[in-house]
């Protein structure tokens, strides 16, 4: 990970968060956040609910001021931002009030005066892509509709940055379908910073991910390094396994069931895996290290968490 | 920007707009319906035969009292919903996240409301006047006039408190809370003497209302420019409580300060030079019935003074605002100062009596009773400050007492009829203008000038620069009722209905020309000489 204000890898950081901190009366939203995210990349921030997701997005639009930190969205500080960064940022959440009497045409006509760059071809294959129905007013709209529309509305002016707070909450596989297809079709033009709850849908879609929890950020690194490191392991002992002691820190969800031992190894290496495994169990009769799913990861990451074990 | 977000707000609240246009421009119909004669339905005497009966229009005399308060309360909400469209406090309006500058914002919203909220009571108003018969440029006059005023102690004020919600319902419970506030502190107002002083004494309250005014306006200022430029509700929502409770607690301007700057404002300040207030000495205790208000302890003495005031122009009138009194005993010690003014309110002039006429009218002082007795036999020096005004004739029209109909530039347009339930005479005017401060109507038979009892001699002058309430459009209207027997023939008059074809009503109007005051000195008196039966 860069640090906030420089470059990484000869690209720009479109976001640059430094010891961010918020505070809503007593409690800590964010406890010292600091994270980049580069020019290109998808960023998907996961946590569980009320980590803090929300919160961090909402202080990057400056929707929410910050308690204490530096944020820095597009080269401004997320306090100055202005309606030039605005017009370059899209912006979809679940918990967007939208004016439901307009109609989804009424509303694009309105959004459009906005947005120097609007493209009409561009609103016009994302509209047919989603399936809007383009005279119904936003208020009749179903909740997966009006998420499709916000995203209608988010992508024909080529937005530089595009962040998503929670996009697939409460829809069906289809509108999800539908939404990352118009979504992938754009994603190589701009930055995306997205959180959801849904990691299937993200997993081969994000480049990097942060993980938040209470308000700390316990990693951001890249999808790769991610996966890479994370395997489901199982191993094959020659008599009734029992669970190593002391068990090692990285090994998280341990169980032992008949002669099988398995874990999640979160500091995975392929050479160093099967000493290690032997160093600490006798008779070992086969290893198999399995790749795990964003989802997965998480789940096992987020359990621990709650059990104390991470 | 600003036009695109208007433009969005009117294809979201253009219905009801317009809804509440039909609302403005029905009651401007209703009230070009009644026309001059604007009066309570019901007779203001009851004779043998009960109440007198409806009079024709009472249901659009009804109507036009219900709508104005149905379309202030549908405009206020309409301005809450404009505002509330893209609302400042929260964190999920759709605004925040669009390239939108608040300045944009806040004027587009300010276009919303005049265009949507102002306008249509401007056009109604307008229309109303001209259809009235009004030249143009009088009628635009008035309901610019009208507009200005309701922008400023109303809209505005209304633009101010729903950019501190999200929501209607949030709006309703803050208004239904400020409501109830302001309610408790008027009533616990009425009970603190300072702010009763404007209660009891004279018209010149306009200046305390101005000041408040001021603050109302300030307040919605700054809290629009909070709430637009910094999104800092919290921070607006202690402000505006704190607003509030200055309006309703800073004490009012000192009544003497008041009339002060009234004086200053005075149209021609040597007027009143020539008014004297003397003692009349001479003359027995009074017997008539005392003037003024009621005192609030009725344990009071009442001291009835026998006072004169000369040098009154012919035709003037010398109206008493307000006294006060300082009773100082033989040690030199003040046993009553202005601080008890509240009990010496007196009214040195009454309707109809011309105060040089040479008869001394009844000046009453109240003492409270404890004090007067210790000092009732006691010689005391007595000092009285009068606070008065000088009105002059200002102009005097003549209608003929049936079907006159008749315009003239200070009263507008008048016209005289006798009421459906018979016995009295209407006088009724609508006027693009504002009304005359003060004005007097008599019915007069022509053929022997014999004359009625005059009627509206300056209940309640007023000196304001600006309305006192909210009225139902631009035009202010009158309707006197100048009684001449009703139908049962218990009240008799000099001018009966079989008069009424040769006699006329004669219309005096007055204009305050100078304000001024008066010291009477009474070096020695013993109260208990001039006391009222006990």
């Amino acid at each position: 990970m860069g640090e906030p204000g420089k470059t990484v890898g000869g690209k720009s950081q479109m976001i640059r968060v430094n010891n961010l901190w918020k505070r809503f009366r007593r409690h800590e939203a964010l406890r010292g956040l600091t994270f980049g995210v580069t020019e290109g990349s998808a960023f998907a921030l996961i946590g569980a609910n009320g980590a803090g997701k929300t919160t961090t997005i909402k202080v990057l639009m400056n929707i929410v001021g910050p308690t204490r930190g530096d944020v820095n969205v597009m080269g401004v500080d997320s306090r100055s931002i202005s309606p030039r960064e605005l017009s370059r940022i899209g912006y979809v959440s679940e918990s967007q009030d939208l004016p439901g009497r307009l109609t989804v045409e009424q509303y694009l006509d309105y959004l459009r005066p906005f947005y120097p760059q609007w493209d009409r071809e561009l609103e016009a294959s994302t509209l047919g892509l989603l399936h809007l129905p383009l005279r119904r007013r936003i208020g009749d709209l179903s909740h997966g509709m009006r998420m499709k529309m916000a995203l209608a509305c988010a992508l024909p002016f080529r937005p530089k940055l595009l962040i998503l707070d929670e996009p697939f909450s409460g829809l069906d596989p289809l509108v999800r379908d539908e939404f990352m297809e118009s979504l992938i079709q754009q994603a190589g033009e701009m930055t995306v910073l997205i959180s959801s709850h849904e990691l299937s849908e993200i997993d081969h879609f994000a480049t990097h991910v942060g993980f938040l929890d209470e308000g700390r950020l316990l990693f951001s690194e890249t999808m790769a390094e991610l996966t890479e490191r994370f395997r489901e392991v199982r191993v094959t002992l020659e008599q009734p396994a029992a669970e190593p002691d002391p068990l090692p820190k990285d090994w998280l969800c341990v169980r032992a069931v008949g002669s099988v031992v398995s874990f999640i190894d979160t500091r995975f290496s392929e050479d160093a895996l099967g000493e290690r495994i032997r160093s600490l169990l006798n008779g070992v009769r086969s290893i198999d290290a399995q790749p795990m799913a964003l989802r997965s990861i998480f789940t096992t990451l987020a359990r621990s968490l709650r059990d104390g074990m991470a | 920007m600003i036009w695109h977000i208007f433009k969005k707000d009117w294809r979201l609240m253009g219905p009801y707009a317009a809804g509440l246009a039909g609302l403005h421009f029905s009651l401007m119909a209703a009230l070009l319906r009644i026309g001059r004669f604007r009066a309570a339905p019901i007779s203001s005497w009851i004779g043998p035969g009960g109440i007198a009966p409806l009079e024709a229009d009472h249901t659009l005399y009804t109507l036009t009292n219900v709508f104005p308060i149905l379309s202030y309360l549908a405009t206020a909400l309409l301005i809450a919903v404009i505002v509330q469209q893209d609302a400042i406090p929260g964190v999920r309006q759709d605004w925040l996240v669009r390239p939108i500058r608040r300045r944009d914002l806040f004027l587009a919203k300010l276009v919303a409301v005049l265009v949507m909220a102002l306008a249509p009571i401007f056009a109604a108003d307008l229309l109303g006047a001209l259809l009235n018969g009004f030249p143009p440029g009088q009628s635009m006059d008035a309901a610019l006039g009208r507009s200005i005023w309701l922008w400023f102690s109303l809209f505005l004020v209304v633009f101010a408190l729903a950019s501190l919600t999200k929501n209607l319902m949030e709006a309703v419970v803050g208004a239904t809370a400020l409501t109830g506030a302001y309610f408790v502190l008027q009533a616990w107002r009425s009970y603190n003497p300072t702010a009763q002083m404007f209660f009891v004494h004279g018209q010149v309250d306009w200046i305390d209302r101005l000041i408040r005014l001021g603050i109302v306006c300030i307040g919605a200022a700054v809290l629009l420019s909070l709430q637009y430029a910094l999104r800092k509700t919290f921070v607006s929502r202690l402000l505006m409580v704190g607003f509030f409770l200055l309006l309703l607690l800073v004490p009012s301007v000192p009544w003497q300060t008041a009339f002060a700057l009234e004086e200053r404002l005075s149209k021609n300040p040597a007027d009143g030079n020539a008014v004297t207030i003397s003692f009349v000495r001479d003359r027995a205790t009074p017997e008539d019935r005392p003037v003024g208000p009621l005192p609030y302890d009725r344990s009071d003495a009442s001291v009835m003074l026998p006072v004169r005031a000369m040098g009154v122009p012919d035709g003037a009138i010398l109206y008493g605002e307000s006294s006060t009194a300082r009773i100082i005993t033989q040690d030199g010690q003040t046993q009553m100062n202005e601080g008890q003014a509240r009990l010496q309110m007196g009214i040195p002039t009454r309707g109809g009596e011309r105060p040089d006429s040479g008869k001394p009218f009844t000046y009453v002082l109240r003492v409270p009773r404890g004090l007067y007795s210790r000092i009732a036999d006691q010689p005391v020096r007595l000092e009285i400050d009068y606070y008065l005004t000088l009105l002059k004739v200002a102009d005097t029209q003549t209608l003929p007492a049936l079907g006159g109909d008749q315009r003239s530039r200070d009263l507008g347009w008048c016209g005289t009829k006798v009421s459906d339930a018979g016995g009295e005479l209407l006088v009724g005017c609508v006027s693009a203008a504002a009304p005359p401060g003060c004005a007097s109507m008599v019915l007069e038979y022509k053929p022997t000038g014999a004359q009625n009892p005059p009627n509206g001699i300056c209940v309640r002058p007023d000196y304001s620069p600006f309305p006192r309430g909210f009225g139902p459009d631009a035009l202010n209207r009158f309707t006197e009722r100048l009684p001449f027997g009703n139908p049962t023939g218990v009240d008799q008059y000099p001018v009966k209905e079989p008069m009424l074809p040769e006699s006329q009503v004669k219309v005096t109007m007055y204009q305050a020309e100078d304000h001024f005051e008066r010291e009477l000195t009474i070096p020695q008196i013993r109260l208990r000489e001039w006391v009222a039966a006990e």
